[in-house]
């Protein structure tokens, strides 16, 4: 009897334990705040068509910008941003990109990113930061039925248009046919916005201090 | 006695569970993904850090792109307005100079990738770019490194 209670006892003990890690494992993937927002103030936030993007840091060091900001994704997808720095009625596109926390499984796991943007020029109190886009980037495992996909979705706008994709360690979009009222246009361009998401900013900070 | 046996067996399904929600469909890990392609490995990936520059050539962007799933990183060079030309993708050690994978290297392609190699310490991603009809390279990003 005693030994019975023992071996009940031990069985509750090794699920118990069991359970413990097994919630705290399913529940790390689900994790929407990385420590490194947690421990920095948020400077100003902005949300512009369901997509929140938090400033944190601004740092201008010679000739170069360094901001902090964070941006809520629709997804945990293979999502990017695209910024520009205004100085003094002058886009400056970003030169680098960096995912802070990007060692860690969480940071790929979430919709919750923050990024390092650097712009190769300093700014001042007139110049404004601005995220133009956030847009999905092509996988490297891109199929041929992405491409039908796209080319239906395009051929409303443009019924002639054929084309295929030539996938081998790398992409290109081979042209079959390019209708008339499309001469001029970009045509890849157009390819690959069919063939990702995208949501439109753009998400502006006025106030770099 | 019967209750025990279900929590044991409900347990054991939750931790093989939560085991499984770490390697989803992943074919390789480490240093088993070395040369191999990203496309078809089921390694899913996210840019890490990327570089963009500006030629005659057009605008090119080099990533390093690291799965989390295979523990893998490569290198992908991406012409921007997704015209075809001359890129060449390198993934190196820290120092720049060492490549950890042979380069890729497309003279009809607007976008090349590097195949895989293992994850676990920092490697650096360059890029190239060139006009389809000669090999020579107008952009070359500088090195994006993590």
């Amino acid at each position: 009897m005693k030994n019975k209670f023992s071996i009940k006892k031990l069985l509750l003990i090794i699920f118990g334990v069991g359970l413990i890690i097994s919630l705290t494992a399913i529940g790390l993937s689900k994790v929407t705040a990385t420590q490194d927002e947690a421990g920095q103030p948020v400077i100003e936030k902005t949300e512009k068509n369901g997509v929140l993007v938090s400033l944190l840091e601004v740092s201008v060091e010679r000739d170069l910008t360094d901001i902090t900001a964070c941006i809520d994704f629709p997804d945990n997808g293979d999502w990017l941003p695209n910024a520009v720095l205004e100085k003094e009625d002058t886009q400056i596109p970003l030169y680098q990109l960096a995912l802070i926390n990007a060692e860690q499984i969480e940071t790929f796991e979430s919709n919750h990113r923050c990024y390092h943007f650097l712009f190769p020029i300093a700014a001042d109190e007139s110049s404004r930061f601005l995220i133009t886009e956030i847009q999905t980037t092509l996988p490297e495992s891109l199929t041929d039925q992405d491409c039908r996909k796209a080319q239906e979705t395009l051929q409303k706008e443009y019924p002639a248009l054929e084309f295929k994709c030539e996938t081998s360690q790398g992409i290109r979009f081979d042209i079959i046919h390019q209708p008339e009222n499309m001469k001029g246009e970009n045509i890849n361009r157009l390819i690959y916005e069919a063939l990702t998401k995208k949501v439109e900013g753009p998400w502006v900070f006025d106030t770099l201090k | 006695m019967k209750i025990t046996k279900v929590l044991v067996v409900v347990s054991l399904i939750l931790m093989g569970l939560s085991v499984s929600t770490r390697n989803v469909s992943a074919a390789c890990y480490g240093s088993s993904c070395n040369n191999i392609d990203p496309d078809g490995s089921g390694c899913s990936a996210i840019t890490v850090k990327y570089v963009d520059w500006n030629g005659a050539s057009g605008p090119l962007r080099t990533e390093l792109r690291k799965s989390y799933n295979c523990n893998a990183k490569w290198t992908r060079v991406t012409n921007l307005n997704y015209d075809i030309r001359h890129l060449k993708a390198r993934l190196t050690q820290s120092n720049f100079i060492t490549n950890v994978v042979d380069p890729e290297e497309w003279y009809v392609y607007a976008q090349i990738w590097t195949v895989m190699y293992d994850g676990s310490s920092q490697k650096c991603s360059l890029g190239y770019q060139g006009w389809t009809w000669t090999d020579y390279f107008d952009v070359t990003t500088d090195p994006t490194c993590g």
